[in-house]
């Protein structure tokens, strides 16, 4: 009850968190990735791209391209539009009229997301990464998708006045990997005016490139020399976690018994995305 | 400012419109579909087959298979379980038991263009043309375009490689048949899931309902069944929408002089639409068409 009360009150001062219920603008542009697909990477690559002159740090990022998660809705309502936002949502086909979506192969997310989760303390530290594959990350019976659910540990232990920012506790649907991608990529697959997905292996292996389809995508006609400022901008920019994650460290890292679960839920999908699947021969 | 006393006083109430935030059990039924897809009828069919005592009307239909978007958490709270409830959502991964109804897109335009009408949506100089391309094939709205709707609830791991841009379900495959119907849709994480077409429940109800029946988990006695159909008839849901339909939610402040209930038939598009626009339908969305069995006619 009081919980609800101080929500009210938050809600009333433009304080709360909408999440996914946030009210769009059709001029909205939207940078979505699952959890742990790099997602921060292409935030800043994008961000530096909008602005070279002033390179984004880890404080700026949040203001100029915030996620649906920690802004709160008066000062999302105060942005200059076009807004740029970025989310981890599954299909929001609601204002979303341009979206870049960011795909990873699954191995190195599931790796990244737990790495991500010990650091943030959503997970217990004795939890291996074997388990948090069958058990989190490729949860199957009670998932219910919802994001408070699946924070709802962090949020309650050590975030108890983040609660009275959200409404009944929600903030998104993420749901699992293979879901998020296969919502945006049904959905809009073969639409290249609402979609544009991007891999974040080619966003490593040839950033400027990459960066350049996006910038095609948006229509900010910036030049070939402001991509490539914009990709060494966001290399040196930054501290020691500018340098974005190398692709393929499940490979080393990944436990047998994580890769074949992975891959037998979604070793076509996979490789429809160009991830081949290495333990499971995929039938046709 | 004022808005938001109105939803917080709401919220207090427990009167507001949760949508994706209600609470969804485990043994909750989604009946999903696009707009204008023939989601109505189908609820009248199930909700006159699991309540033989209770018939289906416009008075009673939002307690008996309530819709998602219409109802507030007290209302929704009273719902007794297990629940069938009605959806125009795109995927939502909550959704663990789903019927997802389809209909070809072209009649589905048709439709649209009507009921846009009767709600005073488009003004009434709109041409169906203009409507289709401006409005209908547009996206940006809550449910999506026909294709967002559609696409992103029958996408499964194995079918991806056709949704992927550049590929086309038709380039290599063999020809069309029924068992393609079987490899769509959203199955994962323990999911169940049964297509409906639109078009295969008119061509055969009772067949349809029994697919339903099972899948719900009542029992499909052929009786129960026929009952359930006639009293949902294209003839009987007329009658009752001319002496309900200003209690009905959907229909109160619409225009009477045209039907809710129109001619609950398939093909329609076929005289109503124009070319032009059978073409536009069918260059954006032919490769899901495709996957449906629903047959392109312009030249590619």
């Amino acid at each position: 009850m009081l919980i609800r009360l101080t929500y009210l009150l938050n809600y009333l001062l433009r304080r709360d968190i909408a999440g996914r219920t946030l009210i769009k603008f059709p001029d909205d542009i939207f940078l979505v990735a699952y959890p742990g697909s790099g997602g921060q990477w292409l935030r800043r690559l994008v961000g530096n791209l909008i602005d070279p002159e002033r390179p984004l740090t880890e404080g700026s990022v949040l203001r100029r391209i915030p996620d649906l998660y920690h802004l709160a809705r008066g000062r999302f309502k105060r942005m200059p539009r076009p807004r740029m936002i970025f989310s981890h949502e599954c299909l929001d086909a609601a204002g979303h009229v341009r979206v870049v979506y960011l795909v990873r192969d699954p191995r190195d997310v599931a790796l990244s997301n737990f790495e991500q989760r010990l650091r943030g303390g959503a997970i217990n530290a004795g939890t291996s990464l074997e388990q948090f594959v069958a058990t989190v990350f490729m949860k199957t019976d009670e998932y219910r998708g919802g994001w408070a659910e699946e924070f709802s540990g962090a949020i309650l232990a050590k975030q108890r006045w983040q609660r009275c920012l959200l409404k009944d506790d929600f903030l998104g649907t993420p749901a699992s990997w293979g879901e998020n991608v296969m919502s945006w990529l049904g959905g809009r697959g073969h639409d290249s005016k609402t979609l544009l997905m991007l891999r974040y292996e080619d966003l490593v292996a040839n950033p400027v490139e990459t960066l350049t389809r996006v910038s095609d995508y948006l229509d900010l006609g910036v030049s070939g020399e402001r991509v490539n400022l914009a990709v060494a901008a966001s290399r040196n920019g930054g501290r020691a976690a500018a340098e974005p994650e190398a692709p393929g460290r499940w490979r080393t890292r990944l436990p047998e018994p994580a890769v074949l679960q992975i891959e037998s839920v979604w070793g076509p999908l996979m490789e429809a995305l160009g991830y081949a699947p290495a333990r499971v021969k995929v039938s046709a | 400012m004022l808005r938001e006393l109105v939803v917080a006083a709401r919220y207090v109430g427990e009167r507001e419109y949760p949508q994706r935030r209600h609470e969804i059990w485990p043994d909750d039924v989604f009946l999903v579909s696009f707009p204008k897809s023939g989601n109505t009828w189908t609820r009248f069919l199930v909700g006159n087959l699991i309540h033989q005592d209770d018939r289906v009307s416009f008075v009673n239909i939002e307690r008996v298979v309530p819709d998602i978007a219409g109802l507030s958490r007290k209302e929704f709270r009273l719902i007794p379980r297990p629940r069938v409830i009605k959806s125009h959502d795109c995927f939502d991964p909550r959704y663990r038991r789903v019927i997802y109804l389809v209909r070809d897109p072209r009649d589905v335009a048709v439709s649209s263009y009507y009921y846009a009408k009767k709600m005073k949506n488009v003004p009434e100089s709109t041409s169906i043309h203009a409507y289709i391309t401006d409005d209908f094939m547009r996206g940006g709205d809550y449910n999506g375009n026909w294709a967002e709707n559609v696409g992103s609830w029958l996408i499964n791991a194995e079918n991806a490689a056709s949704f992927c841009l550049g590929n086309h379900p038709g380039k290599h495959a063999s020809p069309w048949t029924e068992s393609k119907l079987d490899r769509l849709g959203a199955r994962g994480h323990g999911r169940e899931f049964l297509l409906v077409r639109y078009e295969d429940l008119l061509h055969d109800t009772e067949g349809g309902l029994e697919r339903i029946a099972r899948f719900i988990g009542v029992d499909p006695d052929p009786d129960r069944i026929r009952r359930a159909v006639e009293r949902s008839s294209a003839d009987r849901m007329r009658k009752l929408e001319v002496a309900q339909s200003a209690d009905w939610t959907t229909t109160k402040n619409s225009r009477t002089d045209i039907q809710f209930v129109r001619e609950a038939k398939s093909g329609q598009w076929q005289h109503r639409l124009a070319p032009e626009s059978v073409a536009a339908i069918e260059s954006a969305w032919g490769y899901l068409m495709e996957m449906l069995g629903y047959q392109s006619v312009a030249s590619p």
